[in-house]
């Protein structure tokens, strides 16, 4: 797993937010500065402008020191016990201690998410407020397509606020955030205001603080944990992945053994190092095997494609993205029947054929050979075969 | 216990598109022969003839199809009481109660095998429906209601799903049941009178028999799953202390342990196939934000049962399956009255070095 392809889902994460209601004005915009904060809107919004910007800094404070990581593990935490982690995955590896390599993949991994998380709270922290009439911006939008801020959605009838982002891959990871059609560098906080609004000014604009609030911290930076989470787990993956290319197996059919060996060891780092409940926020198996069940009966582990292999469509599609959720399955399913002991067992029994000549039949045979099963018959079978 | 409600589409039986809105659809005419009634549109009825001259094979495939073995039958529940008994005993640290679960095991098992019987003639009915799809779309498009079919006016696509839902009692009497399938469907081919060959039809049916069986088997595992689990929690509730605030702890080892039980009799790659956990889990996830673990209500709500279940699995996860044993044993050596859930996190916080309540999900434990 490389980091480019973890682009798209966090793309998923950005806010299109439409916006109904209506109100009628024409645009004739200004702008004041509040702890530098830069506020825009239409001149007869001044009293309601003045009053939301005084009462801004403190909301923003509040709420961004609300918004924690579901996981509970922040980055810096997470690079602080890097030791414990590898120390699981050696053990899973039957290997006496974590390897310099090990840890070089873990401390660029870690240090290019950090690049990011600079990258990314910058960009999201908000410098700009657009206040708008809601009919005073269709009429302003109508007439210029779009501008930086807003765009018309797709039936033309609601206002879409541009904070889309986006943190393209680089070879030494994203640690640069682009804002989806716009030349600006930070996300912005739209108010838009209705007919129906509270009429009476203070109880304006504690409305619209409230719905400023549960925007910034329900939306816009739910992105921050969840990048804290995604990244966890994706560390700890490509430790597991790197070990086993680098040392044990690098055949063309590896894929779905690399991939749930890593994806399961991961798991099983955090869960030794926290708790089950927290490691299921990082990676939930049955979760994943929930969203990708309409696929299973396409499932085909013995010929997923290892990624140089695969087209830009293949690695996006649905079909690659379940294959990762069945292959974890396999792994899991062992450790249900076999527990924690066999896995340094059997990749040392791997271990017996160098790695330039090892297959998938290598697993395998080292499989049978400890367990006297066929690891065949753990493949995924879909639910309503006979068993 | 909950009902256990089950639906499948039957893969690739129905599910089509209209292209035509006939207008008069003709009454629906019927064949019978060896108890079997075969129902068809009047254009079928050769094909439908043809189809009751070949009742035998009807059975036979039925029948065929009951062979199918779930991997933890009813039957060997109750054969295997005692030794079930010991295992479940073992592993709960709970030697006294080992008669009460045998017993227990027994009448589950006869329940279950009640439950069998009762969804086998849910899903089997001795009856076919053939039907064409144009006809279905006339008739669910002007609004008749068919048994087990759906149809979406927007798409104009027909769909067919076999539901059935059962209730076990506290005694495992098989307390209530959702509609039963009235005739195993068959689809006819289009164009022209009655173009399919008997076999052609027969292999259709053989197909949508082998899908009902593979539901039936679903149903019947999530049932042994869930009453096995029942039966656990009825004898260990009798050895924690009265308070309400303790049956987390008999309903959560029995969920662990049924689990076990179930994987090292079966496999991991099946064992979730008998308690859907998991799935449970993702379902009600949203519920067990209200949980209060040590605020049990009468009725045994399934989202407790769920959260108390999962904080055994967790210990389990994170400990190993013997720490679970360990604590439970600490736990059974306290008098009955002093078995209560603040002893139980007592006896955790020393044995594990860490509080229970980090196991639980959504603060389910939390004070």
């Amino acid at each position: 797993m490389t980091f480019p392809k973890i682009a798209p889902a966090m793309f998923l994460l950005a806010s299109l937010i439409p916006i109904p209601g209506f109100c009628a004005d024409g645009p004739d915009r200004t702008s004041l500065v509040c702890s530098g904060v830069t506020v825009f809107y239409d001149r007869k919004d001044e009293a309601f402008a003045r009053e939301f910007g005084a009462r801004l800094p403190s909301l923003l404070q509040a709420e961004r020191a609300a918004v924690t990581a579901p996981g509970d593990i922040s980055l810096s935490a997470f690079k602080k016990n890097r030791d414990v982690y590898l120390a699981t995955i050696a053990r899973y590896l039957g290997l006496e201690k974590p390897t310099k390599g090990m840890r070089q993949v873990f401390d660029s991994m870690v240090k290019a998410d950090l690049r990011l998380e600079e990258a990314l709270a910058t960009a999201l922290k908000v410098n700009t407020v657009q206040i708008w009439h809601e009919e005073a911006l269709m009429a302003h939008l109508r007439t210029q397509g779009e501008d930086d801020y807003f765009t018309l959605g797709k039936d033309n009838s609601l206002p879409v606020a541009k904070n889309t982002w986006n943190a393209p891959g680089t070879p030494k990871g994203a640690a640069r955030v682009v804002f989806e059609g716009t030349t600006r560098k930070q996300a912005f906080l739209p108010v838009i205001l209705r007919d129906d609004d509270p009429a009476v000014l203070g109880e304006r604009v504690e409305f619209h603080l409230k719905k400023a609030a549960d925007f910034l911290s329900k939306g816009l930076w739910r992105a921050l944990p969840y990048l804290e989470d995604l990244e966890t787990d994706i560390a700890l993956h490509e430790v597991v992945e790197m070990k086993l290319v680098s040392t044990f197996i690098s055949s063309p059919d590896r894929r779905w053994f690399c991939e749930g060996m890593a994806n399961f060891i991961a798991y099983r780092a955090l869960v030794e190092a926290t708790t089950p409940e927290r490691a299921r926020r990082h990676y939930d198996l049955a979760q994943q095997l929930s969203m990708w069940g309409k696929t299973e009966k396409q499932i085909d582990l013995e010929h997923w494609k290892v990624v140089d292999d695969m087209t830009a469509a293949e690695q996006d599609s649905d079909l690659n993205k379940a294959h990762y959720a069945y292959a974890t399955k396999v792994i899991a399913d062992i450790y249900e029947k076999h527990g924690a002991e066999f896995f340094p067992r059997w990749v040392q029994e791997i271990a017996k054929t160098p790695r330039e000549k090892a297959t998938m039949k290598t697993v395998a045979d080292a499989f049978e050979r400890l367990t006297g099963e066929k690891l065949a018959t753990y493949y995924p079978r879909p639910f309503f075969s006979t068993p | 216990m909950k009902s256990f409600r089950c639906s499948l589409l039957v893969g690739g039986l129905l599910f089509v598109t209209a292209s035509a809105w006939p207008a008069d659809v003709p009454p629906r005419e019927t064949v019978t022969k060896d108890g079997w009634t075969i129902e068809c549109s009047p254009i079928d009825r050769p094909a439908a003839e043809r189809l009751a001259a070949q009742t035998a094979r009807l059975d036979q495939i039925v029948q065929q199809s009951t062979a199918t073995k779930i991997e933890l039958e009813p039957s060997a529940l109750a054969a295997r009481a005692g030794e079930f008994a010991q295992k479940i005993s073992e592993l709960c640290a709970m030697p006294a109660r080992q008669d009460d679960l045998q017993a227990e095991l027994v009448r589950l098992a006869a329940g279950l095998a009640e439950l069998q019987i009762v969804s086998r003639r849910a899903y089997f009915p001795r009856a076919i429906a053939i039907w064409r799809k144009s006809e279905l779309i006339r008739r669910l498009g002007s609004g008749e209601k068919i048994g087990g079919f759906a149809f979406d006016p927007a798409t104009k696509e027909v769909s067919f799903s076999a539901a059935a839902s059962f209730n076990l009692d506290a005694q495992y009497h098989v307390a209530g049941t959702g509609e039963p399938l009235k005739a195993i469907p068959v689809k006819q081919k289009e164009e022209g009178p009655s173009p399919e060959s008997a076999e052609g039809l027969i292999d259709v049916f053989r197909g949508n028999v082998d899908g009902l069986e593979a539901m039936n088997g679903w149903l019947i595992r999530l049932s042994v799953g869930g009453g096995l689990q029942m039966a656990i929690r009825q004898v260990l509730q009798k050895e924690v202390s009265k308070d309400p605030a303790a049956r987390w702890i008999a309903s959560g080892t029995a969920g662990w342990v049924t689990r076990l039980l179930i994987l090292r009799e079966t496999s991991p790659q099946v064992a979730e196939r008998y308690t859907l956990a998991e799935q449970q889990r993702l379902a009600s996830q949203g519920k067990l934000q209200q949980v209060k673990l040590e605020q049990w209500p009468s009725d045994n709500d399934g989202a407790y049962v769920l959260a108390a279940a999962r904080v055994f699995r967790n210990i389990a996860e994170k400990h190993g399956n013997p720490a679970v044993t360990q604590v439970l044993t600490a736990f059974w050596r306290l008098p009955p009255a002093q078995r209560t859930s603040k002893s139980f996190r007592k006896l955790y916080q020393q044995l594990l070095k860490e509080p229970v309540e980090a196991e639980a999900p959504e603060s389910t434990l939390s004070p």
